[in-house]
Order: C-alpha cells, then structure tokens, then sequence
C-alpha cells in the first residue's frame, strides 16, 4: 500500500509529467526535423510534411504547455535554484525555444501550408523560406537540446 | 467580427480567466499551506515531546510526518520571491507560456476542426 501511495506522490508525479512534456516536446520537435530534412532532400514530401506540421506542432505546445505548469510547481518547490547560474541558463533558453517556437506557429507553418502545393515551382520564394524555415530549426533543436542538457544537469549534478 | 475571430476572443478571454483562477488557487494554497505549517510545526513539537517521554515510535509515522511538513512547502510563493525577486519573472514567464501554449494548441484543433488545416 505504502509503494501505491509512493507513485501518487505529488513530487514524483510532478516530476513525471515533467518528464513526459520534455519527451512529448523534443520527440516532436526532432520528428520535425527529420521530416523537413526529408523534404530539402525530396520536395515531394511537401504535400506530406504541410499535412504532418501542424499535428507535430500540436505536440510541442502540449509538451511546452505540460513544462510550464509542471516547471512553476517544481520551482516554487526549490526557489532556491534561482540563484544557480544554470537554472537562470536553462531560463534563458526556454526564452530563447519559446519565442522562436511563437515564430515558427505564427509565420513559418501557415506560410508553408501556402507553398506546399507549389513547393517545386516556387524556387526563389521556397528557397528563402526554407533558409529562414531551416534557421529557426536549427535554434529549437539546439536549445531544446540546450535545455535537456541542462535540466539533467541541475536535477543530478547541481 | 467573423465567427473565427469570436470564437479566438472567446478562447483568450477563457484562458485568460482560468490563468487567473489558477493564480488565485495557487495564492490560497500558499497562505493555507502557511497555515498549516505552522500548525504542523506545533504538532510537531508536541510529538516530539511525546517521543521524548516513549523513546518509541515506528518510523513509517515519522517518515510520513516528515512528508507532509514537506508536502505543505509545495507551492509557496512567498517564499520563492522572498528568496529572490527575479522569482516572480520565472513565475509570471511560465505562465505566459502556458497560456500560449494553450492559445496554440485550442487554435490548431480549431484549424482541424474547420478544415483550415490539409488534411
């Protein structure tokens, strides 16, 4: 009974649901990738990617939903990590995948869904929106990346 | 204003309303947490006097007692901006981005659900 109890713990579940948004989030974020990596390759995968970015898309924001109300509780559990030159890092970089995530719902998923149809024909538009598309790309991989890292680092090392 | 538009206005205005009851919920928590801190503290000090005069009890009860002093600290904000001002930005940007995250998310099921998105 006392081991049933231990996994509706608040902590533990706050932790797991932490836990589970950052596997939500970067899951998505990387299948992202692999699929937009998949269409610089092969524009035929356009038509495909238009119709799979907005459901990925949909997973990150529940994963980043998930983070913020898991990652408020946490903190007002050990305020004292605001001190902790990693903790204001890892702040930093949510900043950081926040607004370029804002950007990337707000003007590069409907402007793909535009281009989608004519992703072949459109060179000069899609390769321009594929080098802004690709930048901010890049920045979420690597301050998700970022921040994972970081994380690990202030619940195992710090 | 087209229905689209009303039905945006209406989802920002509902979670708008629900961060608020969140917030709310959260200050009440902290000031009943306080409270029953204190009081925990009080019982505390009382078991222990008994423990002093049994020298026994099973360590199941004390761990569990330990656990709810614990459990009554969750979610102090006074505490977490006592210990630094720049606490509340932490709070305050977490909840920007989960009200974000929820306009997002309400506005691509509503997308799939008007068929605005390719399906």
């Amino acid at each position: 009974m006392t081991d049933i109890i231990s996994l509706i713990d608040l902590d533990i579940t706050l932790n797991l649901l932490h836990l589970f948004g950052v596997i939500i989030a970067v899951g998505a974020v990387f299948s992202t990738d692999i699929v937009n990596s998949l269409l610089h390759f092969s524009p035929k995968f356009a038509v495909w990617d238009a119709k799979l970015a907005p459901m990925l898309s949909l997973m990150v924001w529940i994963g980043f939903f998930l983070l913020s109300t898991t990652g408020t509780l946490l903190f007002l559990q050990q305020p004292h990590l605001i001190h902790e030159t990693v903790f204001q890092l890892k702040m930093l970089f949510v900043a950081i995948i926040f607004v370029n995530g804002v950007f990337l719902n707000a003007w590069v998923t409907p402007r793909f869904q535009e281009l989608a149809d004519q992703w072949q024909e459109a060179d000069q538009k899609a390769e321009a929106f594929e080098f802004i598309a690709g930048l901010a790309s890049v920045i979420s991989v690597a301050g998700w990346v970022t921040v994972v890292v970081l994380g690990y680092l202030l619940a195992n090392v710090i | 204003m087209s229905k689209y538009r009303k039905t945006k206005v209406i989802l920002a205005s509902l979670i708008l309303l629900t961060s608020f009851t969140v917030g709310y919920e959260l200050h009440s928590e902290t000031i009943h947490g306080e409270e029953n801190n204190t009081e925990q503290e009080h019982n505390h000090q009382h078991e222990h006097n008994e423990e002093e005069h049994q020298h026994q009890e099973p360590q199941d009860h004390q761990e569990s007692n330990q656990n709810n002093q614990e459990e009554t600290q969750l979610f102090s904000v006074s505490d977490a901006v006592e210990e630094s001002s720049l606490s509340i930005f932490v709070i305050l940007f977490n909840f920007l981005i989960a009200i974000t995250s929820l306009y997002f998310i309400a506005k691509i099921l509503i997308d799939v659900w008007r068929g605005t998105i390719k399906q």
